[in-house]
């Protein structure tokens, strides 16, 4: 009994998430957002008078239509996202397991010809990225001797609009630092869009006019995979909106993946020490920082990468940070907290 | 005649089960309390934690299961849950608004408290929506469509006329079913049909926490108690009451 009632509270949570979500971005809302909101239209392909093409209920659903990849720093999230993306394009599982250095080769050729034909787009957002890039607006340009605004699409809509022209292929946007974007200022009220249901060729397909006047929706082939940073914001925290629209994937550190024992002793033992102490499984180090590495290279990578993460993480409480640095005993290298610097880790002098 | 409540499961829903979920769900989070102990031995240690006993805990879980926060059944008592594998879609949303209502809480400034006071709503409709989606008799009873349906009909039900409806009704929209309930209430109302202790005799409870919980969500109000009972639709949710009634 899932019907019209159903479909009327969540319209009634959706709205009331929005408001949540606009409160708690009113920093960077404000004058942000597009003035005239869309007009929301439920329609059937045959019912528009400025239609969009017609498209068929999806098939394939091995794969969520949206998905955020989540995990401490390092531990491959950006990298994996290239094998998800095969794996869309593809149609088959995900590959759990560790690439060869060929394997690898193999999937960043292929990744690079989907990128190339148009089927892979990958983009990051920071801090002032807005809904005119990534959806549409309104931008200067020369027209002869003159300058002029025009209408220019983002590169959300850009793929969007290919993807539902498509009737064959999958595509599939990478974006990277979602959470690092302001989502109600980029996606504007479209976020609704991005729901499986909603997608255009669905049962419950909604296409939208945009403040600018043109008719448009997101086809059930567009496929978002989105990277975090769970130490940057843990995903409890991130807006609601946002997290129930996606599936939500945990990438945790992963030591069997460095060669090097002594280094995958290190790692083992910090990432122990830190989830102990900071009762998290967001705030720990991963193997990317390790891996290809020796254990000549402990110093340098603990100097430069993982101990001022560790100063972060433990807001400059340098006791905290020397005692997580109790994870390289057993090494060549000791703790050096001499000087008036932060603390670091040397090579330990032979008698 | 012999009368028989639907089956409930024993809490209402409240402040307190809210509180007691958000307890649940922050010690399954939390892997170096739940990590490794099979659900069985977290049990135990949840009652330990909540001040209860190990069956309120099984309870809070099948009500869990009947809001649609836990997949049902994912808790099996030799295993050790996997707290990715758990939560339905709708649950992962209310668990992150009751996360999101707690850290504010803790810092009660005014747009917090403006904020709080929607998150109230927001779960209200959440538990709007596992209401009508409750279901008994194996499936083929929703429970808060035949409620509905009952009090559109009658105006109002009272204690009896609550366990009539509990009696006679046990499969959706079944026209056989609801002629007889007319009749036993056109009768009990004229005086011909009567009922004394003893006359339920199974779940017996069912005019409390049934009601109750369409009551939370807003669906009826409830007044007076036990042999007092007096049910009546709430006005605020008629329009969405009627789609309820409709819907096939």
């Amino acid at each position: 009994m899932a019907g019209e009632a159903e479909r009327m509270i969540d319209e009634q949570i959706d709205a009331r998430l929005r408001k949540i979500m606009e409160a708690r971005n009113l920093y960077d809302s404000a004058g942000h957002m597009p003035e005239q909101k869309p007009d929301y239209r439920e329609s059937s392909p045959d019912s528009s008078e400025r239609r969009l093409e017609a498209r068929k209920p999806r098939r394939q659903k091995l794969h969520p239509l949206n998905q955020i990849l989540y995990g401490a720093p390092g531990t491959g999230k950006t990298y994996a996202t290239v094998e998800y993306a095969l794996a869309i394009l593809e149609n088959r599982a995900v590959s759990e397991g560790p690439a060869s250095y060929q394997e690898r080769n193999r999937q960043m050729e292929a990744y690079e010809r989907y990128r190339a034909s148009g089927r892979i787009v990958f983009t990051m957002f920071h801090q002032s990225y807005g809904y005119e890039e990534f959806i549409q607006g309104i931008r200067p340009g020369l027209s002869g001797e003159t300058v002029s605004f025009q209408v220019a699409d983002g590169i959300f809509k850009k793929m969007a609009d290919t993807a539902r022209k498509d009737d064959e292929n999958s595509y599939v946007i990478i974006i990277d630092e979602i959470n690092r974007g302001n989502i109600s200022r980029i996606f504007g009220e479209l976020i609704t869009l991005l729901e499986e249901d909603k997608r255009w060729g669905e049962q419950n397909q909604i296409a939208v006019t945009l403040p600018l006047g043109e008719l448009f929706a997101i086809p059930n082939n567009l496929y978002v995979i989105g990277t975090m940073n769970s130490a940057d914001k843990s995903i409890s925290l991130i807006d609601a909106a946002l997290r129930r629209r996606f599936d939500f994937v945990e990438l945790a550190p992963r030591p069997e993946l460095i060669e090097d024992t002594g280094l995958r002793n290190v790692l083992v033992r910090l990432n122990r020490y830190l989830r102990q102490e900071l009762r998290s499984t967001d705030l720990l180090v991963g193997h990317s920082y390790f891996i290809g590495k020796q254990e000549k290279e402990l110093g340098t990578v603990m100097n430069r990468n993982i101990i001022p993460l560790l100063y972060e993480y433990f807001y400059d409480e340098e006791a905290k940070v020397k005692k997580a640095l109790e994870c390289i005993s057993g090494s060549s290298f000791e703790v050096d907290d001499t000087g008036n610097r932060r603390i670091r880790v040397k090579e330990k002098v032979s008698q | 005649m012999e009368l028989r409540g639907w089956k409930y499961e024993g809490r209402k829903i409240s402040e307190k089960l809210h509180r007691q979920i958000l307890e649940i769900t922050g010690i399954l989070k939390d892997t170096e309390k739940s990590g490794g102990r099979s659900w069985r031995s977290l049990q135990e240690y949840m009652a330990e934690e909540l001040g209860t006993k190990p069956g309120q805990i099984r309870t809070i879980k099948r009500m869990m299961e009947e809001f649609g926060i836990l997949k049902k059944g994912v808790l099996k008592s030799s295993e050790i849950p996997d707290r990715e594998q758990i939560y339905t879609k709708d649950g992962r949303l209310l668990l992150e608004l009751l996360e999101m209502e707690q850290l504010m809480s803790q810092c009660l400034t005014e747009a917090h408290r403006q904020q709080m006071g929607v998150l109230q709503e927001i779960y209200r409709l959440c538990y709007q929506k596992a209401l009508i989606s409750y279901t008994c008799e194996k499936g083929m009873l929703h429970p808060l469509k035949a409620t509905l349906k009952a009090l559109k009909e009658y105006e109002y039900l009272d204690y009896w006329e609550w366990y009539l409806l509990n009696t006679v009704i046990r499969r959706d929209d079944d026209v056989g079913q609801e002629e007889e309930l007319g009749r036993l209430i056109e009768e009990y109302r004229a005086g011909k049909l009567s009922f004394g202790a003893g006359a339920i005799v199974e779940n017996k409870l069912s005019h409390i926490y049934v009601p109750g919980n369409f009551a939370y969500g807003g669906f009826l109000l409830e007044e007076g108690d036990h042999l007092d009972l007096r049910l009546t639709l709430n006005g605020e949710y008629r329009e969405l009451a009627e789609k309820i009634i409709n819907e096939r």
